[in-house]
């Protein structure tokens, strides 16, 4: 009852912050640039055309009524019109968001596989060498230019080795397989296309690689932080004297305890994940929405980088919600 | 003469740091018979919990290290034993409670989760029987709405109860020894006396011995049977406790005793024994005490005074009473009735 | 109170002088500090230690791969790479001093009101401080940039927009414990402003802590910035700024690979260095370790 109380409550203040960000987004597209409807209608736009766009998007109205209306519009999906390809930004998110999906899931599932075992691992073994390498490794991996990690990559694994592919999400050749959830790899099991899923797994290799970068380093170092604050308590020592075994010391009263810390971290962290995809796609050439908006950059379409953005941050605050509720239930006395 | 429970000989443990070798424990003698309650008692820093720790190899290596002695435990050496009999011993025939209750339960796991646990270790029994087992320790121990408390988390408990469910614990598979670090120390001195009264009770209903760490006399008086003292890592008086008490021998016990405040004699000021306690690193040669002693004469600072008998069943460790050469006082000390 | 003033001063020139020393002896703060006095040297005397002019273009030289001449190789237009590195430096440095100081400046400021004058002034402050932070960084200094126009200073101000948030919560959180302790209490019954009080007392006692966090955002903002080049809002062509350089040298990856590759190495070892010494002063700082 109590932990239902907590999500309840959890789901209020979030309804704030929700509007918060609108607002945020709202502002920074109506009231900051020198005249939002030019950037609407686009550089290349007549005048004509930029006067229909004022009016039609009322943005000759007083400021809170425009909020009002671009609220409204936002909750029934409108999040205005590409100039690029003169279709609802909506839509073009819609269709770009599987391949970024994927590429973020199997980025968190990799580093979230390869991060905790590995801070565990290093709080364990502390000061000896496993533990030095993996702090010099958190260290580059936080001050890790992403955009440059690829390159990089790409230089050594496609120029060099000649290993691995370049760019896209399958060879040319390939046609992708039959749409149940748009994420390549999971599709093409199901259809049981080996030959496609082999490829996209290569495909996907490089560039899951280097966006997990920076955040396996950060996942690493707070998992071994916490691991070793954990493993100092006074707890740990009642446990061992009651003759446990060590591996039952470490998994069980270490382990639980060092969770809650990590958790809140990597979920914090996940807005590096979503601000690393948009340089990683663009390095790699991966159709996803990161690559979408820094095309929508070139262009200078507004409306769809004001779409992505508004799209991203209220991603960004359920899962930080959702974090909140798992942290919930590691941490008992969260809840009272 | 029956074979003591718990036998500590010579055990020395030492600490090394940036700062140089902290000798923390230097030659200490100490038995456990089979049902007593002895007391060990000396101010914060003297090494009794390092002690406490040394028992059940609890000290943490680096950068502590057990370097000489022996532990004998019904008769096996735990210092000599293999990681198997040491889990084994551990929680489960030699137990110990902790001075802080917050801190010594996990935050994270249920009461009951945290006691089944080591009934089903030790005990090999299922869930329901070990649930049983943890609701009549939980009633032994005077615990209100057992039930409920199982399913409870730590902090939902106040420190008494904590404390009360630690005893519970680590008395439910019935250990022969009971080693008991300050446990009364952070609770309120409302709720010490609850306490103490339901360990003496339990304890006593199953003839464990108890191993009671405290700086406070007054409890050590009221609780055990016998008492060691301690100063700066070594044992300096032990003695059944009215004869501690009533004719205590070395400088430090007697300073000690003097400086309890008092109700009957009239005093201008606070009692103090002069001087500070010597810094572990570099410790003077010979009685680490004589520094701060008045009674301090030639041997004092050089020769270490052994622990030797000066009455049956008591032993001082000081030059003043040179008392029986050092093969007998090992024999004599702790052993009460016999000479 | 002078004199108060006056011991807390003393006390503060004695605590920064242990600090100095126990900097030394930490090998990690050493690097990190060599690291960031080097790239600082670099930007400091790129005008006299240049081997060339990093706008001059020489179309016979066009991408030419590293050689005694010209050690990181020449780019598209004939320019000497390791110049424009050394330039870049400047750029970088400049974006990250003026974005710490804009930040740090605002968001202490911020926080300090927010500590102090608690209650629906705190509240407030804080919700908004909320807001930004829950975008992903980048995609909010993303947004920010594009409206207000692709420059170099628009970028500025964007990065310091979003790192506002993390002064103002750091400096809030010291403001509220300073708060309680007595000296406040004394300075208001002496009748002193709270804006002098928060001045002269709130803000000293954030110094450390905001040193250390300065530096740390120091790093990512780089980085940030560094992005924003690179995608295309941040410095422009000409500007050797690192992120823009890299952002060109893309197109050349294959097969010049010294384009893309030394900016980009720049980047990362200054990064370190400001990631290095930043989590050894924090360390050397907390108050636990010091004792």
């Amino acid at each position: 009852m109590r932990l239902l109380n907590y999500v309840l409550t959890r789901l209020l203040y979030a309804i704030p912050v929700l509007l918060g960000v609108t607002l945020l987004v709202f502002l920074i597209s109506h009231a900051i640039p020198g005249d939002p409807a030019r950037m609407m209608a686009g550089q290349k736009a007549s005048r004509e055309a930029v006067e229909n766009i004022r009016r039609s998007l009322g943005l000759d109205r007083p400021l809170p009524e425009q909020f009002l209306g671009y609220l409204v519009g936002v909750a029934k999906g409108d999040l205005g019109t590409s100039i690029r390809n003169q279709r609802p930004v909506l839509d073009d998110l819609r269709d770009f968001f599987p391949a970024t999906l994927e590429l973020t899931l199997v980025s968190m599932v990799f580093c979230v596989a390869t991060g905790l075992p590995l801070g565990i691992l290093s709080a364990i073994r502390r000061n000896r060498p496993t533990d030095h390498i993996a702090r010099v490794f958190s260290v580059v991996g936080v001050s890790m230019p992403v955009f440059w990690l690829g390159l990089m990559l790409l230089l050594l694994f496609y120029r060099t080795l000649g290993w691995l592919p370049g760019s896209g999400r399958l060879d040319m050749a390939l046609n992708p397989p039959a749409y149940v959830t748009g994420i390549y790899l999971i599709d093409a099991l199901v259809e049981g296309d080996w030959t496609t899923f082999i490829n996209a797994a290569g495909h996907i290799l490089l560039p899951a690689f280097c966006l997990s970068y920076v955040y396996l380093a950060i996942i690493t170092r707070i998992a071994r932080s916490s691991m070793i604050s954990a493993l100092g308590q006074e707890f740990i020592t009642t446990a061992r004297a009651n003759g446990l075994a060590e591996a039952a010391v470490i998994l069980k009263h270490a382990l639980k305890n060092a969770l809650i810390p990590t958790v809140t971290i990597t979920g914090l962290s996940i807005g590096e994940l979503l601000g690393g995809a948009i340089l990683t796609e663009t390095i790699f050439d991966w159709p996803g929405m990161g690559k979408y908006v820094v095309d929508s950059v070139g262009f200078l379409d507004f409306p769809a980088i004001m779409g992505f953005t508004l799209v991203v941050a209220l991603a960004y605050v359920l899962v930080n919600l959702a974090v909140d509720v798992l942290y919930a239930f590691l941490d008992p006395q969260i809840r009272y | 003469m029956a074979e003591p429970l718990l036998s500590i000989r010579n055990l020395s443990v030492q600490f090394f740091t940036y700062q140089g070798v902290v000798r923390a424990l230097e030659g200490i003698d100490l038995m456990i018979q089979r049902g007593e309650i002895l007391g060990l008692v000396g101010e914060t820093g003297c090494g009794k919990s390092v002690l406490a720790r040394s028992i059940l190899r609890l000290v943490p290596d680096p950068p502590g290290k057990i370097t000489q002695g022996e532990i004998r435990f019904k008769g096996e050496d735990i210092l000599r034993v293999n990681g198997k009999r040491l889990r084994e011993i551990r929680g489960n025939e030699i137990s110990m409670i902790f001075q802080e209750p917050m801190s010594s339960l996990n935050p994270v796991f249920t009461i009951g989760n945290q006691m089944a646990e080591v009934v089903i270790l030790h005990q090999r029994v299922k869930r329901d029987r070990a649930r049983a087992i943890c609701l009549e320790m939980l009633s032994q121990v005077k615990m209100p709405d057992p039930d409920r408390v199982l399913s409870k988390y730590p902090h939902e408990l106040s420190g008494g109860m904590k404390q009360r469910a630690m005893i519970a614990m680590e008395l439910s598979c019935r250990p022969a020894l009971l080693i008991a670090d300050e446990p009364t120390t952070a609770l309120d001195v409302t709720v010490q006396g609850q306490v103490l009264t339901i360990l003496d009770d339990l304890v006593r209903r199953i003839g464990a011995s108890v191993l009671f760490i405290s700086h406070d006399l007054g409890v050590i008086a009221q609780l055990c049977d016998r008492v060691s003292v301690m100063y700066a890592g070594r044992v300096v008086e032990t003695a059944p406790v009215e004869a501690l008490f009533a004719r205590p021998r070395h400088p430090y016990t007697v300073g000690l005793l003097q400086a309890i405040p008092s109700t009957h004699e009239e005093r201008d000021s606070l009692m103090t024994i002069p001087g500070v306690v010597p810094r572990l690193i570099d410790p003077p040669p010979g009685c680490r005490f004589a520094p701060r002693c008045a009674k301090r004469f030639e041997p004092c600072d050089r020769v270490v005074p052994p622990l030797s008998e000066v009455e049956p069943g008591h032993a001082v460790a000081c030059h003043l009473y040179p008392g029986a050469p050092e093969d007998a006082t090992r024999k004599s000390v702790g052993a009460g009735e016999d000479g | 109170m002078w004199d108060t003033f006056r011991k807390e001063r003393a006390w503060q020139i004695k605590e920064f002088f242990f600090t100095l020393r126990l900097l030394r002896q930490n090998p990690s703060a050493v690097a990190g500090f060599l690291i960031i006095a080097l790239v600082t040297l670099m930007a400091l005397a790129a005008a006299f230690v240049a081997p060339y002019d990093p706008i001059r273009i020489s179309l016979g030289e066009r991408l030419r791969p590293p050689s005694a001449a010209h050690l990181f190789g020449t780019d598209e237009l004939g320019r000497d790479i390791l110049s424009r590195v050394m330039y870049g430096a400047q750029i970088s440095l400049r974006i990250g001093v003026l974005v710490v100081v804009i930040a740090g400046g605002c968001g202490a400021l911020l926080g300090a009101i927010s500590g102090y004058l608690g209650r629906r002034v705190d509240n407030l402050i804080m919700r908004v401080m909320d807001v930004i932070l829950s975008f992903p960084p980048l995609v909010l200094a993303l947004a920010l940039a594009a409206a207000m126009g692709p420059s170099l200073n628009n970028a500025i101000l964007a990065v310091a927009f979003v790192m506002i948030p993390k002064f103002a919560r750091l400096v809030r959180g010291e403001a509220l414990s300073v708060k309680e302790k007595q000296f406040i209490t004394a300075a208001r019954a002496s009748g002193a402003k709270s804006l002098w009080i928060i001045l002269n007392h709130i803000l000293p006692n954030c110094v450390s802590s905001v040193i250390v966090l300065s530096t740390l955002i120091l790093g990512e903002t780089i980085l940030i910035a560094a992005s924003l080049s690179f995608i295309g809002l941040g410095a422009q062509p000409p500007t050797p700024e690192w992120g823009a350089m890299i952002s060109v040298g893309r197109k050349f990856l294959l097969d010049q690979w010294w384009y893309a590759t030394f900016p980009g190495l720049f980047i990362l070892v200054t990064v370190i260095g400001f990631n290095i010494f930043g989590d050894a002063l924090r360390d050397i700082l907390d108050p636990r370790i010091r004792r």
